[in-house]
């Protein structure tokens, strides 16, 4: 079996065992309702109402209702059918597409007995049409809005318009329901002062009583959510045993994965089948009803409760019990709160340092300190992206200690401590999990991130304790300067040139975060005793660890901060051409030659090589005794240059600051 | 249409062949070798303002002085189809291009592609410092101090080719090539930028063969230039020695068609350390002058 159906079991089995804790006896429904926020963006949610009045022949909107933390039960909300492209019949739902076509008439296929039916029968009669009997069934009846009052164009004239402007290409079903959406929402507007933002959930009403109640409603949506039960003929034609993948149990057996909202491995391809076969998938993966159930119900308790957030990555943080035995469900809640609390204090902690006060509560009311429970649960990371309501992983981190919330804050704030000391107390970047992804660039479309993999390596690399690349991690960064610097757009990063400095400060320090956390090495000063420098700039390049090759670089960055220093306080507008000088692309052993030569002749144009004659001096000592020996490449040459430039661009800043607070 | 093979040689004194934007805009080095380099797309550049500027219309370029996106180029087009792109630009017809248009990409590669261009001779650069008039603010006294950079003297070899398959999915046409050769004579010296003047081709050789399959090679390697004094500073005190090139054509000389050529007469060419005339030297192959 292949390495992607291997963790794609074991994560099943842990969402599995999840859910069977969570899982409520008494009441399947509880555990798939699906939680809606009473607030988006600030603004208090409401449930839209279709009420059917079937005596006066009308249709009804009411938009007053408030959503709160009932709202999902009480309407019976489950999200969408499951799988693309079907059938959506689920009488709450968070988008209004569905109510305006099909709705009504997948319930009546549905069939909910014929006193149900008769009245579905007859609002499609009242108040649906059919624009064109060739539509898809999805589009093929239209809520009639002219007929009900909400607009003046009937839906006949909506559809010539589609027809004669060729809207929607290939799908004019899916076209006609979109202008239909919008004119709908466009009576809302005028008539209640709402539009969609507004609304969370669409519910349907008939003569003034929600369908959701219905008995009949409630029990077709159980027997929705189980798997289709299934017979495997064996070698000779007999019907073959088969058995829960999960918990070896052999009743109502079924290899139906549809119901799962989690895509854990491919059931689509022929390639991952057995022997080729798509017939065969049920050899690759079997589950009981028992299991099915408690996996809906787990995944449905992370969709609630542990579903974050880093930077633009969707991440579920999933908890593997390994002494479950004693667990109830107030531990699980207990628990999951904690990990969620301690994942938003590490995942930006610049942001939470601004709330002093909580951290101090995050770390004194244990919120990072799991006493005693350490060896009995890990934790896995499932990054993770939707699409056409499947869920894809991209990539799951698994077994981790939750000792690494502990751990990443503590190189954080060592991190940020040595920034203290060598830049100035004022100065503080807190490098959290947000970081990796802002020195880390990666191409947006349409604001989402394409090329993860990189970013994800490194929080893989950073979650399990793995080593990296320094090579790597410095490309990366010098990547990011290069786009501030040449202002590329459509990346993740923001091309504002006159933060150049303090970006590359940051970088320094990200660095140190990632050696703090054992993920690169650190480095060792050697033969430095003897250089004639200022106390600062001495101390800064003892406590970063620079070898010779590096303070080299860095001095000659200083140089040209300090050329760049003087060429601002010139120019009218702040620019500083030397930085023209600075190949970003990298810059290898003849350029820095070069750039030596330029840097010299700078410094005596701008009549300062006077005050940094002897940095000069102790540089081009250091360069020329390594020259023959060079071993940074030309980014590292690049990265520690700029990590010069930026010292001696905002050192001025944070001292000033410094001096005033005494 | 059949494949060609392109020799074009031109000089530059105390100019700048081609800026990297990466370098303060120096000229192109490779600083191990001294060696002065040109990109193809600076050669491409030439060809394509020379040919804007006869009246033909191009795909690469601004508009009213203003960087536009390809999509506002392709946008001028009735149909946005392949038909119409190769009608109404030479450009694309020659060198293929690549259209970013949202969701329509069109990508083709041209027949005509040139090597990056590199100096024969070890090219020493000038680094001086120029004083301007203007004051970098209004309470500045004196003049701003900038940075000119130059070639003292470079002697550039470009190698191109010419494929005839590629030709005929662009729709390129003899009266196409008949241009190329045009530009490759007349672009050069039109261009008078502060930076680009004293450029002059020297000598330009498209080698038609007789099919879509045949190609020598790098016609470069087969050269050599020769110093008559150090450090040359003009195109006098040089020569080229061409003889194993013209071994090299009378090797392959059934698969020749015809020589497209031009010839500075300035320019010293030697076989053997024997000073010829370009006819002489090519006789028995089918010349014709480019005018």
């Amino acid at each position: 079996m292949c390495k992607c159906v291997k963790e794609g079991e074991k994560l099943i089995e842990e969402i599995t065992q999840l859910g069977s804790i969570i899982m409520d006896e008494r009441d399947i429904l509880s555990n798939i309702i699906k939680r809606v926020e009473p607030e988006k963006r600030g603004k208090k949610q409401h449930i839209l109402k279709f009420n059917f009045d079937l005596s006066a022949k009308k249709l009804y909107i009411d938009v007053n209702e408030e959503i709160d933390s009932n709202s999902s039960e009480k309407y019976l909300f489950i999200g969408s059918a499951d799988g693309p492209n079907s059938p959506q019949w689920y009488v709450t739902s968070s988008s209004v597409p569905y109510h305006l076509s099909e709705t009504i008439q997948r319930l009546y296929d549905i069939n909910l007995g014929d006193e149900i039916n008769k009245l579905l029968s007859e609002i499609m009669e009242e108040f649906y049409v059919i624009a064109d009997e060739s539509l898809d069934k999805k589009y093929r009846y239209i809520l009639d809005i002219n007929k009900a009052g909400f607009s003046d164009k009937t839906i006949n004239q909506i559809y010539d318009e589609i027809i004669k402007n060729n809207n929607g290409g290939g799908n004019k079903g899916k076209a006609l329901l979109a202008a239909v959406a919008k004119e709908f929402e466009s009576y809302l507007k005028n008539r209640y002062g709402t539009t969609y933002n507004d609304i969370g959930l669409y519910t349907i009403l008939i003569n003034n009583k929600p369908l959701s109640d219905l008995k009949e409603y409630r029990d077709a949506v159980i027997l929705s959510k189980k798997p289709k039960s299934m017979a495997v003929k064996g070698k000779k034609g007999l019907p073959q045993e088969l058995i829960c993948s999960v918990c070896l149990s052999k009743e109502n057996v079924s290899s139906d994965t549809s119901k799962m909202k989690i895509k854990y491995y491919t059931t689509n391809q022929m390639i991952f089948a057995n022997q080729v076969d798509k017939k065969n998938y049920h050899k690759n993966m079997l589950l009981c009803e028992n299991c099915i159930n408690a996996i809906q119900a787990g995944e449905n308790f992370i969709t609630n409760n542990l579903d974050t957030n880093i930077a633009r990555f969707r991440v579920y943080i999933i908890p593997n019990f390994v002494y479950n035995s004693k667990l109830n469900k107030d531990d699980i809640y207990r628990i999951t709160k904690k990990i969620t609390d301690s994942f938003n204090t590490v995942k930006n902690l610049r942001a939470i340092e601004e709330l002093r006060a909580d951290i101090e509560n995050a770390l004194f009311e244990n919120t990072l300190i799991f006493e005693g429970e350490e060896s009995s649960f890990l934790l896995n990371f499932m990054f993770y992206r939707t699409s056409q309501s499947a869920t894809k992983i991209l990539r799951l981190i698994k077994d981790v200690s939750p000792s690494i919330f502990e751990k990443i804050y503590n190189s954080s704030r060592n991190a940020d401590n040595l920034a203290g000391n060598v830049i100035g107390e004022s100065y503080s970047n807190h490098p959290s999990l947000e970081t990796v992804y802002y020195m880390t660039p990666v191409r947006l479309d349409s604001g989402n991130p394409t090329e993860y993999r990189n970013v994800l390596n490194i929080y893989d690399a950073l979650f399990t304790g793995r080593r990296l690349s320094k090579r790597a991690i410095i490309k990366n960064i010098k990547n990011v300067f290069k786009i501030i610097y040449l202002e590329k757009p459509g990346y993740n990063i923001t091309t504002k040139k006159q933060n150049l400095a303090f970006t590359i400060l940051d970088a320094i320090f990200y660095i140190k975060f990632l050696e703090f956390m054992g993920c690169l090495k650190g480095g060792e000063n050697v033969g430095l005793e003897s250089l004639n420098l200022k106390d600062d700039i001495k101390n800064y390049i003892h406590e970063m660890g620079y070898d010779q090759q590096q303070t080299a670089m860095f001095l000659l960055g200083y140089l040209i901060g300090e050329v760049g220093n003087s060429q601002y306080k010139r120019s009218a507008d702040g620019q500083k051409p030397i930085l023209n000088k600075i190949n970003f692309n990298g810059v290898d052993k003849n350029k820095i030659i070069r750039l030596a030569r330029d840097v010299f002749a700078k410094l005596k144009q701008e009549k300062i090589l006077i005050y940094n004659e002897v940095i000069f001096h102790e540089f081009k000592k250091l360069l020329d005794s390594n020259l023959n020996c060079w071993e940074l490449d030309k980014d590292e040459n690049l990265f520690y240059i700029l990590s010069g430039y930026a010292y001696s661009t905002t050192r001025p800043i944070y001292k000033e600051v410094n001096t005033d607070e005494q | 249409m059949n494949n060609s093979e392109i020799l074009f040689l031109y000089d530059a004194k105390f100019t700048n062949p081609n800026g990297d934007p990466d370098e303060e805009n120096r000229p192109r080095m490779d600083y191990d070798r001294e060696i002065n380099l040109v990109s193809d797309l600076r050669l491409k550049r030439y060809i394509r303002d020379y040919l804007f500027d006869n009246g033909h219309d191009i795909f690469v370029r601004k508009v009213d002085d203003k960087s536009v996106t390809p999509k506002a180029r392709v946008d001028e087009l009735k149909n946005f189809t392949e038909e119409e792109i190769f009608n109404a630009w030479v450009d694309v017809r020659l060198f293929g291009a690549t259209m970013p248009v949202k969701n329509e990409n069109k990508s083709f590669i041209g027949p005509v592609q040139f090597n990056w261009g590199y100096s024969l001779n070890k090219v020493e650069l000038l680094e001086a410092s120029i004083t301007s008039h203007f004051s970098a603010g209004e309470q500045k006294g004196q003049g701003t101090i900038g940075k000119d950079f130059r070639v003292k003297y470079s002697f550039i070899a470009f190698f191109g080719v010419i494929s005839g398959k590629r030709a005929e999915h662009t729709r390129l046409s003899e009266s196409d090539i008949k241009l190329l050769d045009e530009a490759m004579k007349y672009a050069i010296p039109l261009q008078a930028t502060r930076s680009k003047i004293g450029q002059y081709p020297r000598l330009y050789m498209r080698v038609e063969y007789k099919d879509d399959r045949s190609i020598i090679g790098d016609f470069r390697k087969h050269l050599k230039l020769v110093e008559k004094n150090p450090s040359i500073r003009d195109i006098d005190e040089l020569y080229i020695e061409i003889g194993n090139l013209i071994n090299e054509f009378k090797a392959n000389k059934n698969k020749i068609y015809k020589i497209a050529y031009f010839m500075d007469k300035n320019l010293d060419i030697r076989v053997a350390g024997e000073k010829v005339d370009i006819c002489k030297a090519l006789e028995g192959f089918n010349l014709i002058e480019v005018g």
